[in-house]
């Protein structure tokens, strides 16, 4: 048995643990039968106390749709606690284990429905001013749950000691007494209890259910009877103890409610013939049919003689019995309607077409109005525990603490795999190290090869003392008939055109001077030949492999000019006067050779940037 | 709403959502942080890839022309006037005086023609001969093969009043390293 605690009196966090428990621990979130009523589950436990001598008791499975035989329990078993026998809760026990065994009806079920039909009790209350005339039946059931007090008009009733539901009167269209409150005692609560603690123990749905008996006669009604009469219908369902006076108007709306208790030593109650006709009076019945349906094997001849005796068969009202067809008490053991309760769903559609089902108050009565449970302990039992909605969101959060410690645990295996890939924060370290090192190592080659081809292309022999005067040398005959007077050399470069060039160009230049003799014009003709000095330089080129002599259109040149005139060779002790009359043509040869700043041999402007400069000494 | 419901939307949703939440965060930024850490490695690993590939392209490059370096730094390092002149006078020293004679050895005072217009480090040197052309010839090849730095700027030959000599007048400008410490 769970030890379950009042939630009002927890904290939130116990009362979530309590919630847990429950949901883990029972059945009440998987199976619904634990928030149904007991008129909805299959397997029905029904007591009907009337007071005629020891309750009836049979139990019916609408899996099969067989009834039999119930425990043979006594007025002890129902008595409260204080007045019980002893053992009477170990006896109610083996009885509610037996129903659930009993093979008779079928497989064993999954839950149990005890319907207590109390025959024996039932008083009528009018509501208070405030709810008297409400017409909105809804609130004033919840208003009457909610404070008994303020809606039940009669303060002097003891009502921690009563149950209580209301019954609208839908036939009264106007004024007060609108609805009424029908109240039951709470004598069977301990009953109650003991049938919700065995279930609970056992974590198997048993639902108790408490109707009132003839409200539960009244909701069947229609089966029983033909038509409504046209000068309206008086019903008297007749009990052991007390009989139930039910006035409906011509249209068999419901108009008036009174409980008559009998007088012990009589069946009926006192007066009814009086109380009738003033009843019908009240209530403008002009011509009502009196109708008596009888219960738990009641003679009801004493109340038709009495009945009779007021006036029936007169002209004022008729009086007949209401009698079940076969039909329908072939259904119930022992002829008992009220049994027919336990199949009320199946009856519904039969219900519709009954002719008194025409009118709104039985239509309200099959709704539920009829069937309303009068077990307080129950529903006072029932608010300890969350309902089936609040039990299946805790599965439901069950399962996503399921998903989401699956999720937590593939999202560490994934990070894990992820961070499996990396070697450490050492390892990090070390490899920033390497590369710091790869870098510096990179940045220092990078500016030594910076250095060496700096110093590659500055070393590159672009002008040669040697090489200059190898020029010379073959550019004049050695036969003579050419006297140089002097040979000039000169390397210029050319200023940088725009800031952007890294180079600039330079021109080599050769002037010769000198003297050639009358008859060697072809020499001095050959002298000035672009191509005859072409040819010179190539040859230096291949043979000296002398890149600076190679002549390439694209960015070099090569330009050969001369000047000559008359003139003889001056006497300067050198050569005797005779021989230098015979060199009587002057010339001055000029042999320019440029490079462009594009050349491989311009000179770089400025060495790179490691190196630092200090300016041209 | 019933205290049931309460507790549970309390205690089991919220909760749970919270928890969810701090997963979701903390499995976002552990991720997001392994993730990050992964892609640096990674890119430290293709770094150092690129950088040892771009090593050896540099030491390839560089493989047989330090050599050459380290001979051009035997005449770069010091001072360029004693060197001229101690090269100099090793290699005239073989010839006669009638041959080829060293006549003078300075520094000329105006600007290089041809790298005066550069931000190159340099020295100017004066040179006069007397002698043959052949041994001047000579003379001047060996200079310069042993002194490749040196760039002829100004070569002026004229003959002296002896048939057999020439009088050579040679401008030299001379490349210099502009911070010998930081030759390789």
């Amino acid at each position: 048995m769970h030890d379950l605690q009042d939630p009002r009196e927890l904290g939130l966090a116990q009362v979530f643990r309590q919630a847990q428990m429950l949901a883990r621990q029972t059945s009440r979130a998987t199976c619904p039968d634990w928030y149904r009523s007991a008129l909805e589950l299959d397997r029905q436990w029904h007591i009907l106390i009337d007071g005629s001598g020891r309750p009836a008791s049979f139990v019916h499975d609408r899996r099969c749709g067989r009834w039999v035989e119930g425990p043979d329990i006594g007025e002890e078993l129902l008595r409260d606690r204080e007045r019980s026998a002893p053992g009477s809760d170990e006896r109610l026990d083996s009885y509610l284990q037996g129903i659930l065994r009993d093979d008779r009806l079928g497989d064993r079920p999954r839950s149990l429905g005890v319907v207590v039909q109390v025959a024996d009790e039932m008083a009528i209350a009018d509501l208070s001013a405030e709810f008297s005339g409400e017409t909105d039946f809804d609130r004033v059931r919840a208003a009457l749950e909610e404070s008994p007090r303020q809606v039940i008009a009669d303060s002097t009733l003891e009502l921690d000691a009563l149950a209580w539901k209301i019954l609208p009167q839908w036939g009264l269209r106007n004024g007060d007494r609108r609805s009424v409150a029908v109240l039951l005692s709470r004598r069977l609560d301990h009953f109650l209890s003991r049938v919700n603690l065995f279930g609970e123990a056992r974590n198997i749905p048993v639902v108790p259910q408490v109707l009132s008996a003839p409200l539960g006669a009244l909701t069947m009604l229609p089966l029983f009877v033909g038509q409504s009469s046209p000068g309206g219908d008086i019903v008297l369902l007749h009990y052991p103890r007390l009989t139930v006076l039910v006035v409906l108007d011509p249209g068999a709306e419901i108009i008036r409610l009174r409980v008559l208790p009998h007088r012990h030593e009589f069946g009926f109650p006192p007066g009814i013939g009086e109380v009738v006709a003033n009843v019908a009076a009240s209530a403008n019945l002009k011509d009502p049919k009196v109708q008596v349906m009888g219960f738990g094997g009641v003679s009801s001849e004493g109340l038709f003689a009495e009945l009779m005796a007021a006036g029936a068969g007169s002209e004022d009202f008729g009086v007949g019995m209401i009698e079940p067809s076969p039909e329908h008490l072939d259904r119930v053991p022992l002829g008992r309607p009220e049994l027919m309760l336990a199949n009320l769903p199946q009856l519904a559609e039969e219900l519709e077409q009954a002719s008194l089902s025409r009118s709104h108050s039985f239509q309200e009565l099959a709704r539920g109005w009829g069937t309303q449970n009068f077990d307080r302990q129950s529903g006072e039992r029932l608010g300890l525990f969350p309902s089936r909605s609040e039990l299946v969101l805790l599965k439901l959060i069950d399962k996503a603490k399921i998903l989401f410690a699956t999720l937590a645990l593939g999202v560490s295996l994934v990070a894990t795999y992820e961070g499996a890939g990396i070697s450490g924060k050492s390892a990090k370290q070390a490899n920033q190290a390497t590369l710091t090192t790869m870098r510096t190592e990179l940045e220092q080659l990078t500016a030594e090869d910076k250095q060496i081809s700096y110093w590659e292309s500055m070393m590159k022999p672009r002008s040669e003392g040697w090489a200059s005067l190898e020029v010379v040398l073959r550019m004049i005959p050695p036969d003579g008939s050419i006297l140089l007077t002097s040979c000039e050399y000169t390397a210029t470069g050319e200023p940088p055109r725009n800031r952007a060039n890294k180079r600039i160009a330079f021109q080599r230049e050769w002037k010769l001077k000198g003297y050639c003799r009358s008859n060697a014009r072809a020499a001095l003709t050959q002298l000035s030949s672009n191509r005859y000095v072409h040819g010179i330089f190539d040859e230096i080129a291949q043979e000296y492999s002398r890149e600076a002599f190679h002549l390439n259109e694209k960015s070099r040149s090569l330009a050969v000019t001369m000047q000559q005139h008359q003139g003889d060779y001056p006497p300067n002790g050198i050569l005797a006067a005779n021989a230098a009359r015979l060199y009587n043509t002057c010339f001055d040869v000029r042999v320019t050779q440029a490079f462009g700043d594009k050349d491989d041999l311009a000179i770089l402007i400025s060495p790179p940037r490691s190196a630092e400069s200090e300016g041209a000494k | 709403m019933s205290i049931y419901r309460k507790a549970i939307l309390v205690h089991g949703l919220c909760v749970l959502g919270l928890a969810v939440l701090i997963l979701i965060g903390g499995a976002w930024y552990g991720l997001h942080r392994v993730r990050t850490q992964r892609k640096e490695i990674q890119a430290s690993a293709e770094e150092a890839r690129r950088l040892t590939a771009e090593l050896d392209a540099a030491r390839s490059k560089l493989r047989g022309r330090r050599e050459q370096m380290a001979e051009w730094n035997q005449c770069l390092r010091g001072e360029v006037a004693q060197q001229i002149s101690r090269v100099l006078q090793e290699i005239t020293e073989p010839y006669r005086e009638d041959e080829l004679r060293q006549v003078a050895l300075g520094r000329p005072a105006n600007r290089s023609t041809i790298a005066g217009s550069t931000e190159n480090s340099y020295s100017r040197f004066e040179m006069v001969f007397e002698g043959g052309y052949e041994p001047m010839q000579e003379v001047l090849a060996k200079l310069e093969t042993r002194m490749p730095n040196l760039v002829l700027e100004e070569l002026l030959v004229e003959p002296t009043r002896n048939a057999a000599v020439l009088n050579f007048r040679i401008v030299f400008t001379c490349w210099s390293c502009p911070n010998p410490s930081r030759l390789s």
